[in-house]
C-alpha cells in the first residue's frame, strides 16, 4: 500500500501531510470532534442536546451554566439536572449547533461530554421506575383510605354501616389492587409458567385470595374484610421493590456518566476527503478512520498514513508504548498517543479483537457457577413452607368440622400474616443504604448480589498496568548533564502527548521551578516526529528529545540505552560538543496501594498479581508490594482460565482489573472491580466501579460488605422471630385484621431502622476521602 | 349516619386530590432531579430561566 503524498487531512489548526512526517502542534485541546451527531430532533424544528458535565457539583456551577446560557438569544431552553450531572439544551434548527454550545460550556470552565439521547436502555429503565412509582402512589392512597374505613369498623360499626364501609373499601381496594399489584402478579406468573416458585407467588396468592374472600364476606354481610391488610401488604412490598430499583438506577446512571467519556463515534474520511462523524457500529470494512492523538482507536485496521506511539496497556497490559507507522496493524481499544493516524478498517463486528474478547467473556459467563442471592435462597425455603402451613391450616380446620369459608378465612390470614413484608424489605433496604454509602465514597455498586459476594471473598487478584499503577509515569533517574537540560527539555516535552514527555513535563511543573519568560529562552520551530521524538531550536543550537538514535547521541553512551522507560535529550550548538542527558522513568503506583495490600494480607486474604506485562516489570512490582503469587505475560484467555482454576479449587476471587484483556477474567471471577480509568469492557463487566484514583476505598468496601451481610442476617432473624410469634396466632384463628395490620407495619419498620444503622457503622470505615469525580 | 354521606366523600376526595398531585408531579418530571431542586433555592436571581 503506497502512501499518497499529496493527501491532506485538514483539521482546523492541524494539518497533516504524509510526507514529510511532521506537523504543527495544535493549540489547546487536541481532539476536535464534530458533535452534531449527538443532537436529536424534536418536533417543530426544535433540536435538543444533552451534555454530561463532570465537574458540575454545586448550586454555583448550576446557576452559572443556567444563567449564562439563558442570556443566549439563540437558545430556547437550557436546564441543568444536577443529580445526573446533565445539561439539556433546546434550540430551533439552524440557530446554533452542538459544537458551539460545547465550546461555550468548555469556555466557562466545565468539562463536558456528549450523551446519546435515543438510548433504548435509558428509556426502559426510567419507564420501569415510573411504573413502580405510579403503583406506589395508588397503593398508598388506597391503603390509607381503606385503613380509615377499617378503623371505623374496628371501633364498633355494625349492621348497615359496617356493610357500607365494607362496600366502600371494596370499591377502592379492587381497582387499586388490580393496578398496583401488577408488578407482583406479572413476576409470579412468569415464575409459575417456568415451573418454579419465587417470593411473588405467595404474595400474589395472599393478595388475590384475601380480596376474593373479603368480597365474598362483604356480599354475605360478614364481620371481617381483609381489604386493608391486602393493600398495606402491597404498599410495603412496593416500597421494597422501589428501593431496589432506585439503587440499580443510581449505579446505572453512574456507569452511563463514565461511559459518556469514551468514544461511541468515530471520525471517518469519505471518498471526497471530507471528514464526518459516524457511530462506531455503522463503520464498514474499507472505511478510512481518523484517530487524533489522545483518542482510542475505534476499529481494527491498518495504518494508511501517519506515525505515532500506541498505548497497548488496556489491551495487553504492557506499560511501554509501541511505535506504529503506515502498514502496521492496530486494534480497537488501543490508545493513539502522539500523531494523528488515518486507518483503513479491516475488520468490524464479529471478527475484531474486541469481539474475540467478548466471546471469551460469554464463555466464562456460561462456565461460571450460578450464584443464588440471599433473598432468593431465603425465598426458596420460605415460600413452600408458607404454602404448606396455609394448606395444613385449611385442611386441619376442615377436618375439625369448621365450615369451608371459615377454614379458608383462617388459611388466608396465615398467608397474609406470614407474608414476607419484613423479608421483602430485609435485603433491599440494607442494600440501598450500603449502595448510597459506597456511592458517597466514590464507589459504584452495580447490583446488590455483588456486595453479598464480596463478603465471602478470600482471594484478591490484581492486574498490574492501569490497576495497581496509574497510567502515568514518574521520573525516577537523571543522568549525565540532566540538571542542565531539565528546564528546557521539560518545556519541549510539554508539546507532546507521549506518556514519557508528559511525565517529564509534570516533574518539572511539580518541582516548583519557574519557567523562564526571557525572549532568548523561547523554544522555536517545535516539531514532533511521531515514533522518534521532538526537536526545537533554542538560542543558537538544536534541542532534541526522544530515542537514542533521534538525539544522535555519541556511540560511547550506547551501553546505557537498555531500559524501556527512558528519554534521551541532547543540545548541540554547531561546532561545540553536544550536551547529553538521560532521564529514566517508572510506573506511578496508585495512591494507597501499599497500605491496601498490607491491610488485605493482614486480613488473611490471598493477594495475587496477574499481568500481561513483561516478566521483569511484574517481578519488580511484586517484590515492591510484597506479593508472593504473581504471573506475568498472561494472555486474556490464560488469565481467565487461571481465575476459573482458582474458583474450581474453592477460592472466592475478587478480580481487580481495568483492561480489555481483563474482561473475561472479570467475568470469570466470583466478583470484580475496575477503576474509572478502565476500558468500557471492564467497566461494564465489573460489579464495582471505583470512581476516584485511590484503591484505598476497597478496604472500606470490604468492611461495608461484611456489616451489610450481618445486618441482612439480623433482619432475617427479626422476620423469623416475628413469624414464630405470629404464625401460631394466625393458625389457631386469633388473628383479627387489626392485629395483622399492626404486626405487619411494626416488623417492616424494625427491619428498616435496623438497616439504617449501617450509616453509623460505616462512618468509622477506611475510605479514601477524595469524593471528587475522576479527571477524565 | 347522614353526616357520613358527605364526610366520607370529602375524606376520599381529599385523599384523591393528594394522589392526583403525586401523579401530576410524576408526570411533569418533578422527581427527576432532587439534588438540583434542593440547590436551586440558593439561586437568588429573580429573572426567570429559559
Amino acid at each position: 500500500m503506497a502512501l499518497i503524498t499529496d493527501h491532506k487531512i485538514s483539521l482546523n489548526t492541524l494539518e497533516v501531510t504524509s510526507e514529510p512526517q511532521s506537523y504543527e502542534l495544535p493549540k489547546g485541546p487536541t481532539s476536535k470532534k464534530d458533535l452534531s451527531y449527538f443532537q436529536t430532533k424534536l418536533e417543530n424544528g426544535v433540536v435538543a442536546l444533552d451534555l454530561i458535565v463532570a465537574n458540575m457539583n454545586c448550586a454555583g456551577c448550576m446557576s452559572k451554566i443556567e444563567r449564562t446560557f439563558s442570556e443566549d438569544p439563540k437558545l430556547q431552553k437550557v436546564r441543568v439536572n444536577l443529580s445526573q450531572k446533565l445539561v439539556h439544551f433546546e434550540w430551533f434548527e439552524g440557530e446554533t449547533g452542538a459544537n458551539e454550545l460545547f465550546d461555550d460550556l468548555t469556555a466557562l470552565g466545565f468539562k463536558a461530554s456528549p450523551l446519546l439521547n435515543d438510548n433504548d436502555l435509558v428509556k426502559a429503565e426510567s419507564v420501569e421506575m415510573r411504573r413502580l412509582l405510579w403503583c406506589l402512589g395508588v397503593a398508598g392512597f388506597a391503603a390509607a383510605n381503606v385503613m380509615l374505613l377499617s378503623v371505623s369498623v374496628w371501633s364498633g360499626a355494625t349492621g348497615a354501616t359496617r356493610d357500607l364501609f365494607h362496600w366502600l373499601s371494596a370499591l377502592i381496594a379492587i381497582p387499586a389492587i388490580a393496578f398496583a399489584g401488577r408488578p407482583f402478579f406479572d413476576s409470579a406468573w412468569t415464575a409459575l409458567r417456568a415451573g418454579h416458585l419465587n417470593m411473588d407467588v405467595p404474595i400474589s396468592l395472599a393478595v388475590i385470595l384475601a380480596t376474593g374472600l373479603s368480597l365474598f364476606e362483604t356480599a354475605g354481610h360478614g364481620e371481617h374484610a381483609f381489604f386493608d391488610a391486602a393493600l398495606t401488604l402491597l404498599f410495603f412490598l412496593l416500597i421494597g421493590r422501589t428501593l431496589d430499583r432506585l439503587m440499580r438506577e443510581q449505579a446505572f446512571s453512574g456507569v452511563r456518566q463514565l461511559l459518556a467519556f469514551k468514544s461511541t463515534v468515530a471520525q471517518i474520511i469519505d471518498d471526497n476527503g471530507k471528514q464526518r462523524t459516524l457511530p462506531i457500529s455503522d463503520i464498514e470494512i474499507g472505511m478510512r478512520v481518523l484517530v487524533l492523538p489522545g483518542e482510542t482507536i475505534p476499529v481494527d485496521g491498518e495504518i494508511l498514513i501517519g506515525k505515532s506511539d500506541i498505548d497497548w496497556s488496556l489491551v495487553n497490559g504492557e506499560a511501554v508504548p509501541r511505535k506504529a507507522q503506515a502498514g502496521d496493524e492496530v486494534f480497537s481499544g488501543l490508545v493513539n498517543l502522539s500523531g494523528p493516524l488515518e486507518i483503513q478498517t479491516t475488520a468490524v463486528g464479529e471478527t475484531t479483537l474486541l469481539s474475540e474478547i467478548i466471546r471469551l467473556m460469554e464463555q466464562a459467563n456460561e462456565r461460571a457457577p450460578r450464584y443464588r442471592k440471599l433473598a432468593d435462597r431465603a425465598a426458596s425455603v420460605y415460600a413452600p413452607l408458607v404454602h404448606l402451613i396455609a394448606l395444613f391450616t385449611f385442611a386441619g380446620w376442615m377436618l375439625y368440622g369448621m365450615a369451608w369459608q371459615d377454614s379458608l378465612y383462617t388459611a388466608i390470614s396465615v398467608l397474609i400474616i406470614t407474608c414476607p413484608c419484613a423479608l421483602g424489605l430485609a435485603v433491599p433496604v440494607v442494600q440501598v443504604v450500603a449502595g448510597s454509602i459506597a456511592h458517597k465514597h466514590g464507589l459504584l455498586m452495580k447490583d446488590g448480589a455483588a456486595l453479598e459476594k464480596l463478603s465471602e471473598v478470600d482471594t484478591v487478584v490484581f492486574d498490574k498496568t492501569g490497576t495497581l499503577t496509574l497510567s502515568k509515569l514518574n521520573l525516577s533517574g537523571q543522568y549525565f548533564e540532566a540538571a542542565h537540560l531539565l528546564p528546557i527539555a521539560s518545556q519541549l516535552a510539554k508539546n507532546s502527548l507521549h506518556p514519557l514527555s508528559k511525565a517529564l513535563a509534570n516533574t518539572y511543573k511539580n518541582s516548583g521551578l519557574r519557567e523562564s519568560k526571557e525572549p532568548s529562552d523561547v523554544l522555536l520551530d517545535i516539531e514532533e516526529h511521531p515514533g522518534l521524538g521532538l526537536r526545537a531550536t533554542y538560542q543558537d543550537g538544536e534541542l532534541r528529545l526522544g530515542s537514542f538514535e533521534w538525539c544522535k547521541i555519541d556511540k560511547a553512551y550506547e551501553t546505557y540505552d537498555q531500559v524501556d522507560l527512558m528519554l534521551w535529550a541532547s543540545y548541540s550548538v554547531p561546532g561545540e560538543k553536544p550536551i547529553v542527558a538521560l532521564f529514566t522513568f517508572e510506573d506511578e503506583l496508585r495512591p494507597g496501594v501499599m497500605g491496601l495490600i498490607r491491610t488485605l494480607k493482614a486480613q488473611n486474604l490471598d493477594v495475587q498479581l496477574l499481568s500481561g506485562d513483561r516478566q521483569e516489570a511484574v517481578e519488580r512490582m511484586a517484590q515492591l508490594l510484597n506479593i508472593d503469587h504473581f504471573k506475568a505475560e498472561m494472555k486474556p484467555d490464560e488469565k481467565c482460565s487461571y481465575i476459573e482454576e482458582l474458583g474450581q479449587n474453592g477460592s472466592k476471587v475478587l478480580m481487580v482489573g481495568d483492561g480489555i484483556n481483563d474482561g473475561p477474567s472479570l467475568k470469570a471471577a466470583f466478583t470484580s472491580l475496575s477503576p474509572s480509568s478502565a476500558s468500557d469492557v471492564a467497566q461494564v463487566t465489573a460489579n464495582f466501579v471505583l470512581m476516584n484514583d485511590s484503591l484505598k476505598s476497597i478496604i472500606g468496601l470490604f468492611q461495608l460488605a461484611k456489616s451489610s451481610r450481618a445486618l441482612i442476617y439480623q433482619n432475617f432473624a427479626l422476620a423469623i422471630v416475628y413469624n414464630l410469634i405470629a404464625v401460631p396466632i394466625a393458625v389457631f384463628g386469633f388473628a383479627t385484621p387489626i392485629v395483622a395490620a399492626i404486626a405487619m407495619s411494626l416488623s417492616s419498620m424494625i427491619v428498616t431502622l435496623n438497616a439504617l444503622r449501617l450509616h453509623l457503622l460505616a462512618s468509622s470505615y477506611q475510605w479514601q476521602e477524595d469524593k471528587s469525580f475522576p479527571e477524565v | 349516619m347522614s353526616n357520613l354521606l358527605f364526610l366520607i366523600p370529602i375524606a376520599l376526595g381529599l385523599g384523591f386530590l393528594g394522589l392526583l398531585g403525586f401523579l401530576w408531579a410524576l408526570k411533569t418530571n418533578q422527581f427527576e432531579d432532587l439534588e438540583g431542586s434542593a440547590n436551586r433555592i440558593l439561586d437568588d436571581d429573580d429573572k426567570p430561566l429559559k
